[in-house]
């Protein structure tokens, strides 16, 4: 007799760890893609430790792409496309964001710790990576670093 | 491919795929507009393989920026192009999420006018 044990129906991995230390300005970056296309809903966590030194200001949000990026890896070719979630909560805050871009939306050494969680309700895309943008130059010793994790079912 | 005039490209059969995005990509464009004049790009279905033809609002869309400012999504929009009729040169992308595909068929359609317009731009719909 087979007994068939059924997959789990939800995955969560990192899409990025980054840590960002003590440079006179930070630099923009993008992750790596990742293939999302067995999940149909998603969520993007970005975890900020507390850090010292002030200076910056960052935002965080997702993009898609129309083919494969392995394939194409070309943006110039080929751009990405940001992709607005239907909810943005903060820890602390008592109401979420509705329909917005940035998943992390102006966070500094200052404002830190913080954790931010975005909902895709309905998650059509294939390929999944993060924007990160940072203005200001960041002043300090101990670094400014985040993590984003993505879960999907 | 550079387009001057209003059409519409193939019908796509998607009776499998119950959402989708639509991910539009102006590569360039040009040509002298006055007020309401220039491109504007939308998605319809049909449900008679393409014998008639609906207009398909996007549950959400927004278009593409470098900036960090946050930009927050409009719903409910028919046009794919922005809230505005599109005028401008350069390359500019733009996303639209359809959260219930229920067509059977769909294409995209454009409308192009102004004074020698023209707009090269390619429309992708990745579904699930």
């Amino acid at each position: 007799m087979a007994i068939f044990t059924p997959p789990t129906n939800q995955e969560s991995f990192f899409v990025s760890e980054m840590s960002l230390k003590n440079p006179t300005l930070m630099p923009d970056g993008l992750t790596r893609w990742v293939d999302v296309g067995r999940f149909r809903q998603g969520c993007i966590d970005v975890d900020m430790p507390a850090a010292a030194g002030s200076g910056t200001s960052t935002q965080i949000w997702a993009q898609v792409a129309d083919r494969d990026p392995e394939i194409e890896p070309d943006d110039t070719l080929w751009p990405a496309w940001d992709l607005p979630a239907d909810f943005e909560l903060k820890n602390g805050e008592t109401s979420a964001q509705v329909n917005w871009r940035n998943i992390v939306n102006g966070a500094s050494p200052g404002s830190v710790p913080g954790r931010w969680s975005a909902v895709y309700k309905h998650l059509a895309a294939r390929y999944l990576r993060l924007k990160v943008t940072h203005s200001g130059s960041y002043s300090g010793a101990d670094g400014f670093t985040w993590s984003a994790r993505f879960t999907g079912k | 491919m550079a387009l001057s005039a209003s059409g519409f490209g193939p019908a796509v059969p998607v009776p499998h795929m119950t959402m989708a995005m639509a991910l539009l990509h102006i590569a360039s464009g040009e040509g002298s507009f006055g007020g309401g004049q220039g491109l504007a790009v939308w998605l319809q279905v049909s449900d008679d393989e393409g014998l008639t033809w609906y207009d398909l609002p996007l549950d959400q869309s927004s278009k593409t920026s470098a900036s960090g400012t946050n930009v927050v999504a409009d719903t409910h929009k028919r046009n794919l192009s922005g809230t505005t009729v599109h005028q401008a040169t350069g390359a500019h992308q733009f996303f639209g999420l359809i959260r219930h595909l229920v067509g059977k068929t769909i294409r995209a359609a454009w409308s192009i006018t102004g004074t020698g317009p023209l707009f090269a731009f390619e429309v992708a719909l990745v579904g699930k």
